[in-house]
């Protein structure tokens, strides 16, 4: 396998689009060139980026919204005029389309923290979430009673040593702990005043911001894998609504397939898949609307917002 | 896939009832949901696969006396119905509710798209196409006409190539020789197509 591109084209005065023509007719249809840089009339570069287009399929009326976009450039390709033509090097096509795949890969995590702004009341609502969280709910109401806790204490939770600092470690990130004399207190941003509250809501409402600020520390050390596929769903249908611009009701099958697409490597079968959406579906931050799945009306509105904020845009 | 299956009910080949979508997009190069290249087609890793279920990929950009070659593919027995590539706008034309959102970058162009339809029937009035991207909201598939200087208009004026026009046709002779020309039902388009990807 060779680990660069190389190439020569008729020596024309537009071999910007002789590559771009090139790299249609081989690579695919979905690249654009642009003129990058001349250092002079022998010497260019061209910039090459892919092209998107999305179709989506509104689950109710049959409309359709095709999205096409660019992304942002995928590497550069030098040309020089020589007697035989412009002669194009450059990296390897494989690298241009792991560049590709990169930018698709970086808007589904960024949505994702987009999602987790919006939806991690949502989230942590989610009885399958609930047990998951469990250990970590049961340090926090610990600390708001005795406002102290220790290694002892914790070893009834019949945890590991190596668990249960890994659950400390996430709450001293979030700052509802700190280490103090052997043990954690309560940290800065542990709430105080909880007797007007109701305790559920107070707790979740901890547990919610736990979740946003320390997400990918559950997913990928405390390893609360279980959180994962519900997250997974809701992101799906959130990305869509972002390449639609507007809350749009998808057929089944349609999320599904989609799903598939943003996150490949997460294969299911139909009965996990099928079980994973309905438990976004029980709390309501999906609907299920006259056959189709949509978004919780206030939550799509505000991911719509926040992400624009954030400059998130279809790749 | 659409193609495919049409080379199956017109040439008597049985392409689509061993070959799985996978495959055909593999050998498409069809891949991280990029579009497969302009010349996947008459590259050899696909006209080896299709080669060996009895079909030859035949393709054509040539602008001059396009639309009467279009006409006489669409009405012969000795092909496929051809896929043409097209300008992505003729979704608008045939179908009003369609929006195409083109989301701008700096200093470029807005993106362009083509996109790929069937062409069923062919004449100077009115060309009726399948377009797999195209289905009510039962998921049934659904047959499109435009009047032809639309479709011309859409076909030549497609952004990455124009003309293009890709048809099967058989490389062994087929078991009957005078068969009579089944034409495909859109059923069969449902069966076979799956994703809807064109």
């Amino acid at each position: 396998m060779t680990d660069y591109f190389r190439a020569t084209l008729p020596s024309g005065e537009n071999p910007g689009a002789d590559l771009q023509a090139l790299l249609r007719d081989r690579w695919t249809r979905d690249v654009v060139v642009t003129e990058h840089g001349a250092r002079d009339r022998y010497h260019r570069s061209f910039e090459v980026r892919a092209t998107r287009t999305d179709m989506i399929l509104d689950g109710k009326t049959g409309g359709r919204t095709f999205v096409v976009s660019h992304g942002p450039p995928a590497g550069i390709i030098a040309a020089e005029l020589t007697s035989k033509g412009w002669s194009l090097t450059g990296p390897p096509k494989r690298r241009f389309f792991a560049e590709f795949q990169r930018v698709s890969t970086d808007l589904v995590q960024r949505s994702e923290n987009v999602v987790l702004s919006v939806a991690h009341e949502k989230i942590v609502e989610a009885p399958l979430v609930q047990q998951a969280l469990s250990p970590i709910r049961n340090i926090i109401v610990w600390l708001d009673r005795n406002e102290r806790v220790d290694l002892a204490t914790l070893a009834g939770l019949r945890k590991p040593e190596s668990q249960l600092r890994k659950y400390l470690a996430l709450l001293e990130n979030v700052q509802y702990a700190r280490r103090e004399a052997g043990g954690w207190v309560q940290g800065e941003r542990f709430p105080t005043g909880t007797s007007g509250q109701n305790p559920k809501e107070f707790y979740d409402g901890m547990l919610a911001r736990a979740v946003e600020l320390g997400f990918s520390y559950m997913r990928q050390v405390i390893g609360l894998t279980q959180m994962v596929g519900y997250f997974f769903w809701s992101n799906s249908y959130f990305l869509t609504a972002l390449e639609a611009n507007k809350r749009i009701a998808l057929q089944e099958d349609d999320l599904v397939k989609r799903k598939a697409r943003y996150y490949p490597s997460r294969t299911q079968t139909p009965i996990e898949a099928i079980g994973q959406l309905q438990r976004v579906i029980d709390t309501q931050l999906l609907v299920r609307d006259d056959g189709t799945v949509i978004g919780d009306p206030g939550k799509t509105e505000e991911y719509l917002s926040v992400a624009k904020q954030n400059g998130l845009a279809p790749a | 896939m659409a193609a495919l299956v049409s080379a199956d009910y017109v040439l008597g080949t049985k392409c689509t009832a061993i070959l799985k979508m996978g495959d055909i997009n593999r050998h498409l190069n069809y891949r991280h949901g990029r579009a497969t290249p302009i010349g996947a087609p008459m590259q050899p890793l696909f006209t080896r696969l299709i080669g060996g279920h009895g079909l030859e990929v035949n393709r054509s950009t040539d602008a001059s006396g396009s639309f009467e070659q279009l006409k006489a593919l669409v009405s012969s027995d000795a092909c496929s119905f051809p896929v043409v590539g097209v300008d992505l706008e003729l979704v608008k034309d045939y179908d009003a509710r369609v929006e195409i959102r083109r989301i701008p970058t700096a200093d470029l162009p807005p993106p362009q798209s083509d996109h790929a339809v069937v062409v069923l029937i062919a004449n100077d009035e009115e060309v009726e196409f399948f377009d797999p991207t195209r289905r009510d909201i039962k998921g049934s598939l659904v047959e499109e006409r435009v009047p032809t200087p639309t479709f011309l208009a859409r076909w030549s004026g497609d952004p990455i190539v124009a003309n293009d026009r890709v048809w099967f046709t058989r490389t062994k002779p087929a078991a009957r020789q005078k068969r009579r020309r089944p034409r495909p039902t859109l059923k069969d388009f449902a069966v076979k197509e799956g994703s809807g990807q064109p």
